[in-house]
């Protein structure tokens, strides 16, 4: 059953009920109240009409037909106020008005005794009546009988009156009721409206808070349906970028697959001369090759991403001189000028991947220049944060392109760095690797004039 | 056999498509980027051009336009191989779209679709004495006409669209004689008697071994 059905049926059920009950008891009270009344005002008037015949006759000497007669007098007298008399004596009525009740209903108040009195109430088809007997002599007792018809009467006409009011009632009632349940239950209606609209996937809403005792809640849902739309487009943008990733790494396996499968085919099938074999192998060889510096590369970026980060303080000076080590052969080849200029000290990396970054910069510098050029590195501390600095003079990257370099696969130049071995992961390692040391990477290039890439690292 | 131009970035699956149409009797250009295509498709003549699509400067799709101006049909050569694309590459007016990897025969197979619809395939083979006219199916030995039944005569022409290339039994089958012919592969090694004996071609259709066979035009 819905809350405010709940809560509609028990207003309504629980006021009918209150009042219901209420309602009877003061009719009830005020009806016990009406014939208590009738009774003392009965028995007074009893005892006046009692008196008055001990002394206007005497019951042992009287004949019945005196009896009789004195009766009649009273009897007409009072039956004017709505009052019944009888008299019993000798095992017979002497006289008796009470015409409208059949005699057996009140034979039980013969049986009075002396100084007592019986009142019973007795009701017949039309008339109700107030019956009380009193032994006025010996084997003489005087039965009176007063309507109280009208007391009943108002009852039956309370009763009535209350139940059209109570037809009335419930039809208002039910009203408000409904309209009460309705308004109290409309937070959880927008709370229910708003739980489908996020389960049907529109994350964009938001409860009114202006309700007082329903903001602590309208809030707590406001921030939930925020959390998890954020949480949604999260996820839905690392998918989107996990997908980019996925198209490019086919894209860029396409190609020398399909070199290799082609290559070799022509070798089994093709009626080739020496030359065009051995072309046909040494593509095979260098595009399998290919294949294989992506992979590799692949593994360090998964590497980088698997791999906890151990960081440890390491002298500047030999981290570089590492790295001018490693390439110290193609510089040459290359008439490249290295130079370094080196302030801090220490700095606090995780030795391998701190190498592998700054070789992949180095690196990157070293095929951005032909002939002739310079790449410096310099590490210096400034404001608290190390900073290291890896600038060339070679051909620099494009305005338009800066935002992308650091894209897994992507190359500036592609007919280029193919033929220089890149597989355009190089930048993206180097951020993903940044990224793992809680720092950041800028990089400021000028096309024709080179390149400087600045890692700042937290100490 | 036809002139065709072939644009590509990849150097190594330009030159690999290079060296199989030169294998069975075209000859080629190469071309590295868009420029270089227009470049060349005004400075020559061609039968037909492959083309990529994800190519520096202009692409594939906005070259067609150049392509069909000059009356050259385009085969989309291109790793881009959903449907919209595809849908986009022949609604632009391509002949052909082909997903890279490609079987060699098969870029082969489609390259002489095209030029035979667009009547630019060269149609007479000469080899060792033997002249095929491959629009009148006719076959001349020293200007005699060889007798040869339609199935030698389709198995002929198999190997020579492949010349220089080993088919295997099932291929030549295929080709030959179409994907439903139920034939066993032994019916292939008969006819290929039977062609080496009316051609006296003993030594020019070769057998590969444990391949098949391979018509040497060298």
């Amino acid at each position: 059953m819905k809350l405010w059905i709940k809560i509609f049926l028990s207003i309504l059920i629980l006021s009918l009920s209150a009042l219901t009950v209420s309602t009877a008891y003061i009719i009830n009270q005020n009806h016990i109240t009406s014939i208590n009344r009738e009774q003392e005002r009965s028995l007074g008037e009893l005892e006046l009409i009692r008196i008055s015949l001990s002394n206007s006759l005497d019951f042992s000497g009287s004949s019945t037909d005196t009896l009789t007669v004195i009766m009649d007098r009273y009897g007409e007298y009072y039956s004017n106020r709505g009052i019944s008399l009888g008299l019993y004596t000798g095992g017979e009525y002497v006289y008796n008005n009470i015409s409208s009740l059949d005699p057996d209903t009140y034979k039980a108040l013969l049986s009075v005794k002396e100084k007592e009195k019986i009142a019973q109430i007795i009701r017949s088809d039309s008339q109700d009546y107030i019956l009380i007997s009193d032994l006025i002599a010996d084997n003489a007792v005087l039965l009176y009988a007063r309507d109280i018809s009208e007391i009943y009467e108002s009852r039956s006409n309370s009763i009535r009156l209350y139940c059209i009011l109570l037809i009335l009632l419930t039809g208002f009632l039910g009203v408000f009721s409904y309209l009460y349940a309705k308004w109290i239950t409309r937070p959880l209606n927008a709370l229910h409206r708003g739980a489908m609209d996020i389960s049907s996937g529109n994350y964009d809403i938001y409860l009114s808070e202006k309700d007082k005792e329903f903001r602590d809640v309208a809030g707590a849902f406001n921030q939930m349906a925020k959390a998890v739309k954020d949480r949604t487009q999260e996820l839905e943008e690392r998918a989107k970028e996990l997908q980019v990733f996925i198209d490019d790494l086919s894209h860029e396996m396409n190609t020398p697959l399909t070199s290799i499968q082609g290559y070799s085919q022509f070798l089994l099938n093709a009626n080739a001369s020496e030359e065009q074999k051995r072309t046909a192998a040494q593509y095979i060889h260098s595009e399998s090759r290919r294949i294989k510096d992506m992979y590799s590369k692949l593994m360090v970026l998964s590497f980088a991403r698997e791999h906890n980060i151990e960081r440890k303080m390491y002298r500047c000076e030999e981290l570089v001189e590492e790295v001018r080590k490693t390439f110290h052969h193609q510089m040459l080849e290359q008439n490249i000028n290295f130079t370094k200029e080196i302030s801090a000290d220490y700095l606090k990396v995780d030795k391998t991947l701190f190498h592998m970054l700054l070789s992949n910069l180095v690196k990157n510098s070293l095929q951005a220049m032909e002939t002739g050029g310079s790449i410096h590195i310099s590490i210096y501390s400034q404001h608290g944060l190390s900073k290291i600095m890896v600038k060339d003079t070679g051909m620099g990257i494009p305005a338009d392109k800066l935002e992308q370099v650091t894209r897994p696969f992507y190359r500036i130049d592609k007919s280029r760095s193919r033929q220089t071995g890149g597989a355009g992961l190089g930048l993206s390692i180097c951020s993903k690797i940044v990224a793992l040391h809680e720092g950041n990477m800028e990089i400021h290039s000028v096309q024709g004039e080179g390149t400087s890439i600045t890692i700042t690292l937290p100490d | 056999m036809g002139h065709i131009l072939i644009v590509d970035d990849e150097k190594s699956i330009s030159d690999l498509i290079v060296m199989n149409l030169t294998m069975v009797g075209h000859t080629s250009e190469q071309a590295f980027d868009g420029r270089e295509a227009l470049e060349k498709l005004r400075a020559g003549h061609f039968d037909l051009c492959l083309l990529d699509i994800m190519l520096p400067g202009k692409d594939g799709f906005e070259l067609i336009d150049d392509f069909k101006k000059a009356n050259v049909p385009v085969i989309y050569l291109s790793a881009k191989s959903s449907l919209t694309d595809r849908v986009k590459g022949l609604n632009l007016g391509a002949e052909d779209y082909i997903i890279k990897p490609f079987e060699t025969l098969e870029l082969i197979a489609r390259i002489d679709v095209v030029l035979r619809r667009e009547g630019k395939n060269k149609n007479i083979f000469t080899h060792n004495k033997v002249t095929v006219d491959l629009n009148k199916h006719l076959v001349l030995k020293d200007n005699q006409v060889v007798d040869l039944t339609s199935q030698e005569y389709l198995l002929l022409e198999a190997l020579i669209l492949n010349q220089n290339l080993a088919l295997t039994r099932e291929q030549l089958l295929s080709i030959a004689w179409g994907y439903d012919y139920s034939g066993e592969t032994r019916t292939v090694d008969m006819h290929i008697q039977r062609l080496r004996k009316k051609l006296e071609w003993e030594d020019i259709i070769k057998t590969v071994f444990k391949f098949g066979y391979r018509l040497e035009v060298h």
